[in-house]
């Protein structure tokens, strides 16, 4: 099932006709359809908020959408000249087929643009928050010299300036004071903030996020919900899967998805 | 690592009269002179592992400094103690008797040993010495 | 370049994770060790073996055939020159075995043993040589000291603690060390080496001391063993065969013959070796592939994480494999150098508990082998890391973060 809506202008990202089917080894060989025939556009400036029951492929459709999985079937369509804080660029009027380049390309396309919060909280165990909070950063900061590419200088960023914003971040989401603790001292909830912090340092065109308030008390998700809001008022496409109900309020859209098998 | 120092200083005490001893006494009952290295090892192994024994039993935070002390001391003993075969008191004639090819080699190796662990000992005992005196400063 | 390192994120991981890398450093540094110790003794058996043939010279050894029948006397270590004994035969037969059809040059050597007691400085094997014909021991000692050998001046092997100028007495008899012969590998290195007229003048101080008197009666009429060489066109064989016939209470042999058993007893030494160095090898890499299988498998999420913020698959691998050429690096270098260490402190050990000849590799050569092994040790920590780097950052960050 899905639900497109057009706008005047260009999406940030679209998915045509996107499709993902899964193997499953059980009674026989059983193929599982996880996303059928979607197609889904976000723009910039609009915070997208997708809702289902579980094994809906919300996470799934999100993931192909992030560029973290190949779908069976159809196109995931990246517009950089719809990205605000950079000029056009007519090379790009049809958009780039994520799955047509390389994982190199795509890696450095991601590390640019993309901000991921992943399902389940995660860190870099080895480093400090404050260094978990800014790995992003340096992808694509390392990307962004190596890259003859001019669009978009912004990612890379000054290092004090971007440790700054890192410092920042962490004090909006309540976890400032742990800048230098490594991770294995952070409560769930903790980590879960670091990761929000994490996907936002290198002020990115487009937000994935994936049950960004999962460890959080009401109070903290509301204020995630904020933040990711704001995003979205500064210019940026903000794709949220959630369960919360209080994400309705601070959504342009929502979407809600049916199960695949039962249609719920 | 106070206690790895004292294991090693017994190590040497009694390895060099137990495991890595000098030839045995000659046919008429007269020693050799390497025997008379392995003894001298001996008593400063007994002297190193008495001042070992200090190390681990003095504890308290204005102790640092002396700890750092009988490391450095140890670490010296032990230096010496591993040029006593051979280069202070010459050993047997043929290279390939016991004390040439056992007792040098292992009384070597673990004053080195020795010698290397005390130094690491003494260092981070004198690093928090210094930080005492530098919490004692701001009071 | 330590500062970029230290800010790497493979550096870190190996720090902030101490109980793992310790172990797997431990493991690299056994690996590493067994190689370089294994390679090396193999080495310095096969030099032993090598010297010792530059050494002989001779053709055929013939001794007084009681040497052979007496249970005390080992004729291997006639050819290592070990502690022997005592033997003798009469100058006639020695000048018998010379006038045979097929001896081209034939040398005279006389052996004393000195004791452990007051008399002496050390108890050792001295080897007298005739000058006018020794063709064996000369060569080796014009190398070390340049003119003949006078009375009363003697050579000592290299494992003698004994110094050019120092004074030694066997049997109350001063002698003077006039030079130190260059290492073999073998007992030679403890032997002492003087011309006819001083072994002689010792003998005499011996009997006169009462110490060897019933051994030998005249020193001046007694020889301990003949070397022969022989003749171009003639077969060693029957040269040797011709002795054994025709000269009575003498027994010759091929040094060529002994040789071959002692260098068959080294093979199998050095086989030995070699197949405990290789399985300890094998034990420990099949160890390191499955620890940093592990090790990286147990960080699955992480890896999932970092391709999902932007790592491509290269730099995940990257990563992996710069985390496993650290920690092989870190344990190469401590294996190398016990390793080193163990050599050089212990060869003496290793050599009397083999009891084979043993000559180690000049410096040059070991360092090369020390940096051979730290290479080597960090290729197999890679290797052991390629195969998981490779399944770990193949994987979609979109799978691997669905799994767990």
């Amino acid at each position: 099932m899905s639900v497109t809506e057009k706008k005047d202008n260009i999406p940030v990202i679209h998915a045509a006709d996107l499709r993902k089917e899964y193997l499953r080894q059980g009674k026989g060989t059983n193929i599982f359809t996880a996303v059928d025939r979607t197609e889904l556009s976000v723009y910039a400036g609009e915070l997208v908020v997708l809702k289902g029951r579980s094994g809906s492929g919300k996470t799934t459709l999100l993931n192909m959408l992030a560029g973290l999985l190949t779908p069976t079937d159809g196109k995931v369509l990246f517009y950089e000249d719809a990205v605000l804080h950079c000029g056009s660029d007519p090379r790009n009027e049809n958009g780039i087929d994520l799955y047509a380049l390389g994982d190199e390309e795509r890696s450095l396309l991601r590390g640019r643009y993309f901000g991921y919060i992943p399902q389940g909280a995660g860190a870099v165990g080895s480093l400090t928050v404050t260094e978990n909070v800014l790995i992003p950063w340096r992808l694509s900061g390392e990307a962004g010299h190596k890259s003859k590419d001019p669009v978009c200088p912004e990612a890379a960023g000054a290092e004090k300036e971007i440790m700054a914003y890192a410092a920042e971040l962490l004090e909006i989401l309540g976890i400032g004071h742990l800048s230098g603790e490594m991770p294995r001292s952070l409560s769930g909830g903790e980590l879960r903030r670091l990761a929000i912090a994490r996907a936002l340092v290198t002020r990115p065109a487009v937000i994935f996020a994936d049950e960004p308030t999962g460890d959080l008390d009401d109070q903290s998700a509301r204020e995630v919900f904020s933040l990711l809001r704001k995003k979205a008022d500064e210019g940026a496409a903000v794709l949220l899967v959630t369960h919360e109900n209080g994400a309705e309020a601070c959504a342009d859209r929502c979407i809600t998805r049916q199960h695949p098998v039962s249609g719920a | 690592m106070d206690v790895a120092t004292a294991l090693l200083c017994v190590i040497l005490t009694a390895g060099v009269r137990i495991v890595f001893h000098a030839c045995d006494a000659k046919e008429d009952g007269t020693w050799m002179t390497c025997h008379w290295a392995e003894m001298t090892v001996f008593a400063a192994g007994i002297a190193m592992t008495l001042q070992a024994l200090i190390l681990c039993l003095v504890r308290g935070k204005g102790c640092h400094g002396i700890r750092a002390g009988l490391c450095l001391a140890i670490a010296v003993q032990s230096i010496l103690c591993a040029l006593v075969p051979g280069a202070v008191i010459r050993l047997c004639m043929m290279e390939s008797m016991r004390c040439h090819t056992v007792m040098r080699p292992a009384v070597l190796l673990t004053g080195l040993l020795l010698a290397v662990l005390s130094v690491i000992c003494g260092l981070r005992h004198r690093a928090m010495c210094g930080r005492g005196h530098l919490s004692s400063d701001a009071q | 370049m330590i500062k970029k390192i230290r800010a790497s994120l493979p550096y870190k991981n190996i720090v902030n994770r101490p109980a793992r890398s310790i172990a797997l450093v431990v493991l690299c540094a056994i690996l590493t060790c067994a190689f370089f110790y294994g390679t090396m003794m193999v080495q310095s058996l096969n030099r032993g073996l090598a010297s010792l043939r530059n050494r002989m010279g001779a053709d055929i050894m013939v001794v007084p055939f009681e040497a052979t029948t007496k249970s005390d006397i080992d004729l291997e270590n006639i050819i290592l020159l070990g502690n022997m004994g005592y033997f003798y035969m009469d100058t006639d037969t020695a000048d018998k075995i010379a006038a045979r059809e097929g001896v081209s040059v034939a040398s005279t050597q006389y052996y004393l043993s000195t004791v452990s007691s007051g008399c002496c400085s050390v108890p050792v094997q001295i080897i007298g040589f005739d000058p006018e014909t020794d063709f064996t021991v000369t060569p080796w000692i014009k190398k070390s000291y340049g003119r003949d050998l006078r009375e009363m001046e003697v050579v000592v092997g290299h494992k003698l603690n004994a110094f050019v100028g120092d004074t030694l007495t066997f049997y109350g008899q001063n002698v003077t060390v006039a030079a130190k012969l260059e290492e073999t590998g073998t007992d030679l290195d403890t032997a002492v080496y003087c011309n006819q007229l001083t072994i002689r003048r010792l003998t005499q101080a011996s009997i006169d001391l009462r110490l060897n008197h019933e051994r030998i009666a005249d020193p001046e009429r007694v020889v301990s063993c003949v070397l022969v060489n022989v003749r171009e066109g003639y077969s060693v064989d029957e040269v040797c065969n011709d002795i054994n016939i025709h000269v009575r209470g003498v027994k010759a042999f091929r040094t060529a013959g002994l040789m071959e058993g002692i260098a068959s007893s080294l093979r199998g030494a050095a086989r030995v070796i070699a197949i405990m160095a290789v399985a300890v090898w094998l034990v420990c890499l099949s160890v390191l592939v499955i620890a940093f299988s592990m090790s990286v498998r147990e960080r699955k999420k992480e890896f999932a994480l970092l391709r999902a913020i932007g790592a491509s698959q290269k730099k995940v691998s990257r990563i992996i494999l710069q985390e496993s050429a650290l920690i092989s690096f870190f344990g190469a270098l401590p294996g190398v150098g016990t390793g080193v260490l163990i050599l050089f402190l212990f060869a003496g050990l290793v050599e009397e508990m083999l009891s084979l000849p043993f000559l180690l590799p000049p410096v040059w050569q070991i360092l090369g082998m020390a940096l051979l092994a730290v290479c080597a040790g960090v290729m197999c920590s890679v290797f052991a890391g390629v195969r998981t780097a490779r399944k770990t950052a193949g994987a979609e960050a979109g799978e691997s973060l669905r799994e767990l």
